[in-house]
């Protein structure tokens, strides 16, 4: 029995190599892969040692035995698995047990054990979700699920009865992406929680979800939403091709399938929008989108975007749409404060002094009086500071985060230009970024703009508005260079499509919005050919030019 | 692929080191720079005395002043105005930057001589702004003294003035804003010249550099805006009178606003009215190529500010016949500026450029002549005022003590 499986184990590992496929391949420690048929013997006791064996005895692992059949007939040996924690004890109890339990079965069923799994399937249990599985990795993997199966002595099936359970945070209040005005519901660790929270907003057949399992060792949970009707089918390929194309151990978070599936990794643009709200998520699936989600986080992923997308917040729509319209031209304009104001600063008070308004500069130039630094090293001190501060506001414990703020903010602000080693439009400079990065409701976007932030101070110290217009130039054709699956990142913008222009910059009232497709469905002209999407961790390709788009 | 690694980073490494090993091309910090905000011009032994009117921005808004004046005045001497600048840098520890420089005053004596090294420069630096406004000092006052005084209102001597220049010309409207690039155009013209806004002190000219200047509530030495300098060519030929320079405002269609007083036959008392919108075409009639005639054609819109007569302001027919005396009045203005220029022989109304422009033909053969041809030309000022509004009141209250 056991040389049985070992050599089966063997051959798997042998075709592995082989081929190389990622999903099924072999991952040294734990193995719950022998999925060897042969290892459903039949033969109930070593079937569960086996279990017991893979697992490594733990103790949440839950084998109870019992016999179905009336005492006095003859019974069938039986053995439900589930695993403490994951699955719900009570329904285990109510309803599994109990079924099997309450069970009595024509005494000749009991020589048959398929037909008495399939009585039991058909006739015992009252439960909605469950089937059998001929499969001892699935089946392995659906315990480890939550799931609870049902093993019969003399059977090479098992009955998988869905259970899940165990503790989930309860769906709270967004804490990232708030709004005003809108649903205050969040998504949560859980996905199943987490495709329900969708469906509840958009009840249509047309909403297909497909899920996939990703990470050889976690075997995470990955849900891909699309509406069929509006999605594009090139579209959904490409996405499944490239997830199944991952190979990661683990997925702990969908920034992990991220980094795998985006078109470009040397970019600090993010070329994948990503979300904690429900609304948001199903609005983009209604433009045609895609929504991934990942067990484990309550992130989901959101392609194809593009640049505009990120300067979108779901009160956007809460909110009418002339003030929509200020909104969301102010987030533009601080996205331009926070790549530019401590450049324009240092470039206009080193090269350009004539461009300062004369009693501006009367101004400028009696604070720099005695300040011992150049202004590119003021600039970047405060910056360095700036983001000390606020490093160490999000990591702190909530308690602490107002004392830090305090001393950093007010005293050090106060304090530093006191002493006269930065001047004070230094420091109405940062603050004012700062607070600019704060406005762009989405957060990745704004890291990419601290990033970015920091070329450009250097481009203006070295060179003034002659090395920001350079920096400008390169920082736009590498913007137009990215894509995200297919479609051009300043999409609306350029290529210029007039009808997306609707609900980009601006919000025009809903009623000029009731084209379905009204964003995606545009883009569909532009995502290129699907050969001409540069394929992801793919060997052989590396090194092509063709592939890499830099 | 691993020489094509190395190539790239080795491509990498020479971009990162033209960038570093370039430098920080012109930068110049803020405290390292002196800040002109204006410039006089005199004649020296040498040649010309540059003096540089340079801000000290800690007096003026910083929390370490040392309660010195807000500007210091630098100059020296030297055969150009460069080289006097250059000379300069004895004195001054800083670069002197004159990208914020609004006011270049050139000294009577200097402007008598010719102007067109001084305008070169101004044109051709990099730094200095063609929005740059220049001015005449007349005679008695050296350039020097008008960059070295101290007003109480601005602490800026020359951005005070480039301000009084611009409120008088929108209140008053004896002269108006004249920037480096007005003056090429003027010197530009044939056979005129530019005009040019002429300053002057009132009262001590030593007081006037002096900060217990500022402790007086009658300050003894005050800056004024002049009359206006006629050039001809680049040579400063003379002055125009108050009266005049309105008439010159006015014939060069940049009059804003200006006042008009008038004597009502009634009760022989003043009428004193604004004129807060107007409009100058200048036509030219060249049936007689050698004997040109100028049509001035001036339409103010007027409003009535002060009237000391009991006259029925209502009546439309009084109220033509004070049109009627303001055309004449403002006729009179604008013939005695022509007058003036053509004395001078120096076409600053630019009448030889709208003969170009009407008529190439008739010009290309009258502008060898255009010398001569320009002080004998006819200047028709045809004048047609609108009374707009009499402000609060349509009648005065003496309209009513008659009545009763």
């Amino acid at each position: 029995m056991i040389r049985n499986r070992s050599r089966g184990r063997t051959g798997q590992q042998n075709r592995n190599a082989q081929n190389g496929d990622s999903l099924k391949s072999e991952v040294s420690g734990k193995n719950i892969n022998s999925s060897d048929a042969r290892a459903f013997s039949g033969h109930l006791k070593s079937m569960l040692d086996l279990i017991r064996e893979e697992s490594g005895n733990s103790p949440d692992i839950v084998i109870r035995q019992f016999e179905i059949g009336e005492p006095a007939s003859r019974q069938a040996d039986a053995a439900v698995v589930f695993l403490n924690g994951l699955s719900d004890e009570r329904t285990i109890n109510n309803v599994v047990m109990r079924s099997l339990i309450e069970f009595k079965p024509d005494p000749n069923l009991v020589t048959d054990p398929d037909r008495l799994m399939e009585t039991i399937l058909n006739e015992a249990l009252a439960s909605g979700d469950c089937s059998i599985h001929m499969d001892w990795k699935d089946m392995l993997l659906s315990v480890l699920s939550g799931d609870t199966v049902i093993l019969l002595e003399g059977c090479e099936k098992a009955l998988v009865i869905s259970t899940p359970g165990g503790e989930w945070r309860a769906v709270t209040e967004p804490s990232s992406q708030l709004v005003v005005r809108g649903p205050k519901d969040s998504f949560v660790e859980s996905i199943g929680i987490n495709i329900s929270l969708i469906r509840r907003r958009i009840k249509n057949p047309d909403l297909w979800l497909e899920t996939m399992k990703i990470g050889t060792v976690s075997h995470t949970h990955v849900g891909i939403m699309y509406l069929k009707s509006l999605a594009d089918e090139n579209l959904v390929e490409e996405v499944k091709r490239r997830l199944h194309a991952i190979k990661i151990e683990a997925v702990l978070e969908s920034a992990y399938i991220e980094e795998f599936i985006q078109d470009e990794t040397f970019t600090p643009f993010p070329t994948v929008f990503n979300t904690e709200r429900p609304d948001v998520a199903a609005g983009n699936l209604l433009e045609g989108r895609i929504v991934l989600l990942v067990d484990g986080t309550p992130f989901v992923l959101i392609l194809p975007t593009v640049f505009a997308h990120f300067f979108q917040s779901p009160e956007d729509y809460a909110q009418r749409y002339d003030i929509t319209i200020l909104m969301r031209l102010i987030r533009y304009i601080s996205f331009i404060i926070l790549l530019l104001g401590p450049s324009v600063y240092i470039a206009l008070t080193t090269f350009h002094y004539e461009m300062i308004p004369s009693l501006l500069l009367i101004s400028f130039v009696a604070q720099r009086e005695g300040v011992p630094f150049p202004a590119f090293v003021e600039a970047m001190l405060m910056e360095v500071a700036f983001e000390i501060l606020r490093e160490a506001g999000v990591r702190m414990p909530r308690a602490i985060g107002q004392t830090v703020s305090i001393v950093g903010a007010l005293i050090l602000g106060q304090a530093v230009v006191e002493a006269g080693i930065i001047t004070p439009v230094m420091v109405i400079v940062v603050a004012l970024t700062g607070i600019a990065s704060f406005a762009l409701p989405a957060y990745n976007l704004s890291i990419a703009g601290r990033l970015i932030r920091f070329c450009f101070m250097v481009l203006g110290g070295m060179f003034g508005f002659y090395g920001i217009t350079l920096g400008l130039i390169a920082l736009v054709a590498h913007m137009n260079s990215l894509r995200s699956f297919g479609v051009p990142y300043l999409a609306p913008l350029s290529p210029f499509v007039m009808q997306s222009q609707k609900d980009t910059i601006l919000r025009l009232p809903f009623w000029t919005l009731n084209n379905r497709s009204r964003k995606i469905g545009n883009h569909k002209t532009n995502i290129e050919k699907a050969e001409e999407i540069a394929p992801l961790g793919r060997p052989g390709q590396q090194d092509g030019s063709g592939g890499n788009r830099q | 692929m691993v020489q094509k690694r190395t190539k790239t980073a080795a491509f990498l490494a020479l971009a990162f080191l033209i960038i570093i090993t370039s430098g920080c091309w012109d930068a110049r910090e803020l405290n390292r720079r002196a800040i002109v905000s204006g410039i006089g011009i005199d004649r020296s032994k040498e040649g010309f005395l540059v003096s540089l009117q340079v801000i000290i921005a800690d007096e003026i808004s910083g929390k370490i002043g040392r309660g010195g004046t807000p500007t210091s005045v630098y100059s020296a001497s030297g055969r150009s105005v460069v080289e006097a600048m250059r000379n300069v840098s004895l004195k001054v520890p800083r670069l002197i930057s004159t990208a914020q420089t609004r006011m270049v005053v050139i000294s009577e004596e200097v402007a008598r001589e010719g102007i067109s090294g001084i305008v070169d420069f101004l044109d051709r630096d990099s730094d200095l702004r063609l929005s740059t406004q220049l001015y005449v000092a007349r005679k008695g006052t050296r350039a020097l003294d008008i960059v070295s005084a101290i007003t109480p209102l601005g602490r800026i001597t020359a951005y005070a003035l480039v301000q009084k220049t611009e409120l008088a010309a929108n209140e008053l409207g004896a002269n108006f804003s004249l920037e480096i690039d007005d003056v090429i155009r003027g010197l530009l013209a044939p056979g005129g010249g530019p005009v040019m806004n002429g300053l002057n002190i009132l009262g001590d000219l030593k007081k006037s550099g002096d900060k217990s200047n500022l402790e007086r509530t009658n300050a003894q030495g005050v800056v004024i805006i002049d009359d206006m300098a006629i050039f001809k060519g680049d040579k400063l030929v003379g002055w125009m009178d108050l009266e005049e320079c309105k008439g010159l405002v006015w014939a060069m269609n940049k009059m804003k606003k200006t006042v008009v007083v008038v004597k009502d036959e009634t009760d022989h008392e003043e009428i004193t009215m604004d004129v807060f919108e107007t409009s100058t075409a200048t036509k030219v009639d060249i049936s007689n190529p050698l004997k040109p005639v100028i049509q001035l054609r001036v339409k103010p819109q007027i409003s009535i500010r002060e009237a000391g007569t009991s006259t029925d302001l209502r009546d439309p027919r009084v109220l033509a016949k004070i049109e009627e005396k303001a055309n004449k009045v403002i006729a009179a203005k604008l013939e005695g500026a022509v007058a003036k220029a053509q004395g001078l022989k120096s076409d600053i109304f630019y009448f030889g450029q709208q003969i170009e422009r009407q008529n190439p033909k008739v010009w290309s053969r009258i502008s060898g002549q255009w010398e001569a041809i320009y002080p004998t030309i006819e200047v028709r000022c045809e004048v047609e005022s609108i009374i707009r509004n009499t402000q609060m009141r349509d009648r005065s209250y003496k309209y009513n003590i008659k009545s009763k």
